[in-house]
């Protein structure tokens, strides 16, 4: 189902408090629809999600049943302290990252790594992803950035511009990845966000930023063309 | 209550470029996001470049996956029936146990 939430930039929708006890309940109670409810809402998403940290979409669909066998495990133990997305999505995450590291990937989960300021490469990233026309060393507006909100919702929207996003994403590294796909392409809230990924405020937004500076590199070649 | 922000109070354009998740994600204090507004008022290439950044959010929250699939409705409501099947032996199994064990 495609959900519009991309003007809520600071909101993001709220998971429906009493819908979801309520299907905690009849899923313990061994209530198979609710459990159909449950995929319906969140299998395709989770499966998205897991694709951040893993190489293939076999090993996701792997990681995935695993997650939905441990969330029907542990039901009788969620306590509710979280949304029941964040947790399931925080359980996938962590069976994601086991299994990469008994795979011995030498992927990077870690949020100082990916977030702090001091990365090496940092400095030559910021540059490179800074926006077309802004001159870096004299520090203004050389030219004017283009009005991308004049754009013709049929372009903006296209199925082209969508999949290259997509592609962006996925090409992020894993935690700018996990935590963009959450905040924006879910419209999961910032507190939901970082519960999931188990990462502080300052951390989440450093990769929030980082994520969402690429993407829009990438959809300012696509929309204003290759040249720089 | 709000002092008129001046042009030495505010952010650079290089600065705002850096802020603007900040901003748009809501986490700068009053003041900050006084003076971090005041810049765009003053500068077209700012306001455009945060445009960007809205439109980007905006395209993004149109990249949801599909519905789940057929395919994979039928696999996992196989796992739930195979798991179910296993806890209500298990919980047989038990009660069994206890059966025996109180004689009852």
């Amino acid at each position: 189902m495609a959900q519009t939430h991309g003007d809520q930039l600071a909101g993001g929708h709220t998971a429906p408090q009493e819908d979801e006890e309520t299907l905690v309940q009849q899923l313990r109670a061994g209530e198979e629809a609710a459990f159909v409810t449950l995929l319906e809402r969140h299998h395709a998403p989770l499966l998205r999600f897991l694709r951040n940290y893993l190489p293939t979409a076999e090993l996701a669909d792997d990681i995935a049943q695993e997650t939905w066998l441990a969330v029907l495990t542990g039901i009788d133990r969620f306590e509710a302290r979280s949304s029941l997305r964040t947790w399931i999505f925080r359980i996938g995450a962590n069976r994601a990252q086991t299994r990469m590291r008994r795979e011995g990937r030498s992927v990077s989960f870690s949020a100082l790594e990916q977030g702090s300021a001091d990365h090496e490469s940092d400095a030559a990233d910021i540059e490179q992803l800074l926006p077309r026309g802004f001159s870096h060393d004299q520090g203004r507006w050389s030219s004017m950035p283009a009005r991308w909100e004049e754009e013709p919702e049929t372009r903006l929207l296209s199925d082209e511009t969508v999949e290259l996003v997509r592609e962006t994403v996925q090409e992020l590294p894993p935690m700018q990845a996990a935590v963009i796909t959450l905040r924006d392409i879910e419209g999961w809230t910032s507190a939901e966000v970082r519960e999931a990924l188990d990462l502080t405020e300052g951390n989440q937004r450093v990769l929030l930023h980082r994520a969402r500076m690429r993407v829009r590199k990438a959809l300012e070649s696509h929309l204003e063309g290759g040249a720089q | 209550m709000t002092s008129q922000a001046t042009m030495s109070d505010m952010p650079s354009c290089h600065e705002v470029i850096q802020l603007v998740t900040d901003y748009l994600e809501g986490a700068m204090s009053p003041d900050e996001q006084e003076r971090f507004r005041a810049h765009l008022d003053n500068c077209d290439g700012c306001g455009a470049y945060v445009e960007q950044i809205r439109t980007t959010v905006r395209v993004m929250g149109h990249a949801t996956p599909e519905a789940l699939s057929p395919g994979a409705r039928q696999e996992l409501l196989a796992v739930y029936r195979k798991w179910k099947a296993e806890s209500a032996g298990r919980h047989s199994g038990l009660r069994g146990k206890l059966r025996k064990l109180f004689g009852r």
